[in-house]
């Protein structure tokens, strides 16, 4: 009694099977199987087993390359249409360049606004602190006994610094004028890992009481405007409204404080805690001091953090009432206040992910005028495409011959539609190319024409060129949609019998017969292209078509000479399928 | 192919290659490569009978060409040349 062979294992059968082989399916499972049985009886069926699924990835990863060469071909088509009607690629490069270019400039203001990282060190190890109120308000402040519970015990997990946004009439080199600023911490700059352009950042005897005034760190882009870049602004005195202090130092270029784009920090001020040295009387409780901004030690994550600090606001909270418990007298304000710090809680937000730091449930762009500006862009992208896809579908009443003839050798629909589209894609391409270039102008443009306390940067990255290649392929694809359907659509034998064949306008000839193998089938090897033109004529004839074509041996060049394949038929020499074919249709060619 | 007799199918194709390089080569590699052959005329290909020996199932056999075996003696000649051109020189 014979055993049975071993059989692979399932999974590699269910996946072979999934295999896109086409016509080769029976012999390559076959094979496949054949390898596993010899190789389970020389090296063991586990070994096989494992062989057997390198092949199956093996036969798998076999029609990209021909998916590869496909491509390829196409593409070389495509670019041998853009050089045979530069007209046209011109014409629809610009038009593309237009619509990919307006997406691409808008793109790299949303990339720089959405995704541009901090100027920092580290910015991924950088959280913000808020203190979310009974009213449900998001504050980017903390109270400061909460920070100094934060300072004391937080101090193995994270560093600490904080900073307090506002806006102040300041008077520098005989001007006053508003500008947003932060109070700081002396250890601010350091915290960040941002250096001096000129001068130096905050140290820590900048926040002594017994120092006169306080020192100034100003950015660089106030340096340029203000002084334009003097080095002797370092030293001079400046006046924050009512207040006096002295620069020590311009900031690097590029830092523009952990703020929104919108309103850019022109100056950084030590003594926040002076701001709140009252802070040691109980009553009122309305002081606050500014925003605590945190760097995770090594080791540390985000939601180890937050853990700490669940419980570290619970204990913080009942040493509170306790505390007010014996500072208030009154019982309706104690319940007030009691209310109060039981609905008072501290979120945490990623720094990398608060694109608005001192408003982090703002919205950065308004989400309508965000949601109008990407509208129009696709709009104008959409009628670039639109008009692009018009002229090709003009063109691709020139093609139908072509398109007919290759589906007359075996060309299914898909085939076609990857083929035009391709097309359209390298076309798109050309077009995206230019459209860099205009994206390129416009981002120039609005660097130029906005305010340069501005706070993007606007560039050109990587992300912008992706989402430009991303463009050109969306258009690519669009554009080339309404071809593929024309062509999925083009009548086989009626294109080929009304002999309209080839990219070219037809030659005028002074007897130009309705079907000529000689020119049909320039195109193609000459048994299949004369097997595809009888094949043509042959269901013209079955269908019932009027058999309306002369004789080749009648067909005459326009000087009056037999035509070489003439001559050839009349001499016998013409394959043999053919005269079989033509024997079976009788008289119709 | 052709070492392998007048006509052979991909197991055998695949074995001999890794004998005579010593390094694997994937079915999968084995069967692009015969492919892009038979696309150029190197090769052809046609069905096996069925045999009971593989469940009924038919072996693609292929044949090298005269085009595909003028073009392989073609490439042994312009090697040998290139190597006797480096030989003499060296």
């Amino acid at each position: 009694m014979s055993t049975r062979p071993p059989k692979p294992p399932l999974l590699g059968r269910v996946l072979l099977k999934l295999a896109r082989v086409r016509d080769h399916r029976e012999d390559v499972e076959a094979d496949l199987t054949d390898l596993f049985e010899t190789r389970a009886t020389t090296m063991g069926r586990t070994r096989a087993s494992l062989r057997f699924f390198v092949d199956v990835f093996s036969v798998w990863r076999w029609p990209l390359g021909r998916w590869a060469r496909d491509l390829s071909a196409d593409m070389k088509q495509g670019l041998r249409l853009m050089r045979r009607g530069p007209a046209f690629t011109v014409a629809a490069a610009i038009v593309l360049s237009l619509g990919i270019g307006v997406n691409t400039a808008l793109f790299s203001v949303i990339n720089s606004l959405f995704f541009s990282e901090l100027p920092v060190k580290a910015p991924d190890e950088l959280f913000y602190l808020y203190t979310r109120n009974e009213a449900g308000q998001v504050m980017a402040i903390v109270q400061p006994s909460f920070l100094t519970e934060l300072d004391e015990r937080g101090t193995a997990l994270a560093d600490l610094t904080t900073h307090w946004r506002i806006p102040l009439r300041l008077t520098a080199n005989s001007l006053t004028e508003t500008e947003y600023g932060e109070w700081v911490d002396t250890n601010y700059f350091d915290f960040l890992g941002v250096g001096a352009a000129i001068g130096r950042t905050l140290q820590a005897g900048d926040a002594d009481q017994a120092a006169p005034g306080f020192a100034v760190v100003i950015s660089h882009d106030f340096w340029t405007r203000r002084f334009e870049n003097d080095p002797a602004a370092i030293g001079q005195t400046v006046r924050l409204d009512a207040a006096f202090g002295t620069i020590v130092g311009v900031a690097e270029p590029g830092f523009k404080g952990l703020t929104d784009p919108w309103t850019p920090t022109q100056w950084w001020a030590s003594g926040i805690k002076a701001n709140v040295a009252r802070e040691g009387q109980p009553y009122p409780f309305r002081r606050y001091i500014g925003g605590p901004v945190g760097r995770l030690k090594p080791g540390v994550s985000f939601e180890q953090y937050q853990a700490f600090l669940t419980t570290l606001v619970s204990e913080w909270k009942q040493q509170r009432l306790e505390r007010l418990r014996t500072q208030i007298q009154s019982p309706a304000d104690f319940e007030r206040f009691r209310r109060s710090t039981a609905a008072t809680s501290f979120p945490m937000h990623r720094a990398t992910e608060t694109r608005m730091p001192f408003n982090p449930e703002g919205r950065i762009i308004p989400t309508g005028l965000l949601a109008g500006m990407v509208a129009v862009v696709a709009l104008v992208l959409l009628i670039a495409t639109a008009n692009i896809a018009g002229l090709l579908m003009a063109r691709g009443v020139a093609r139908t011959g072509e398109v007919a003839v290759r589906r007359a050798l075996g060309a299914g629909v898909a085939r076609l539609s990857r083929q035009l589209m391709t097309e359209s894609v390298v076309l798109a391409m050309a077009g995206g190319a230019v459209g860099l270039f205009v994206a390129y102008t416009l981002v120039g443009l609005f660097r130029a024409y906005t305010p340069s306390r501005f706070a993007v940067d606007v560039n050109l990255d990587w992300r912008v060129l992706v989402f430009a290649v991303a463009a050109c392929i969306g258009a690519g694809v669009l554009v080339g949609l309404a071809p593929a359907l024309q062509a999925a659509r083009v009548n086989v034998l009626e294109a080929l019998s009304n002999g309209v064949v080839g990219t070219r306008p037809p030659r005028r000839r002074a007897c130009r017969p309705r079907l000529s193998y000689r020119r049909d089938c320039r195109h193609v090897d000459w048994p299949v292209g004369a097997d595809t033109c009888l094949w043509a004529i042959d269901g013209r004839a079955a269908g019932g078509g009027r058999p309306q074509s002369p004789p080749i041996q009648q067909r005459r060049t326009r000087a009056g000479g037999a035509t070489a394949a003439g001559n050839r038929a009349r001499a016998g020499h013409r394959p043999s399928g053919v005269r079989d074919v033509r024997a079976g249709i009788g008289g119709l060619v | 192919v052709r070492a392998l007799g007048e006509s052979t199918y991909g197991v055998p194709v695949q074995q001999f290659v890794e004998q005579a390089t010593g390094r694997r080569a994937s079915i999968g590699a084995v069967y692009a490569a015969l492919e892009r052959l038979e696309e150029k005329g190197f090769l052809r290909s046609e069905f096996s009978e069925a045999t009971a020996t593989r469940g009924g199932k038919r072996k693609r056999l292929f044949s090298v060409t005269a085009l595909g075996l003028r073009t392989a003696k073609e490439l042994r000649r312009v090697r040998e040349q290139i190597w006797r051109t480096i030989e003499e020189q060296s």
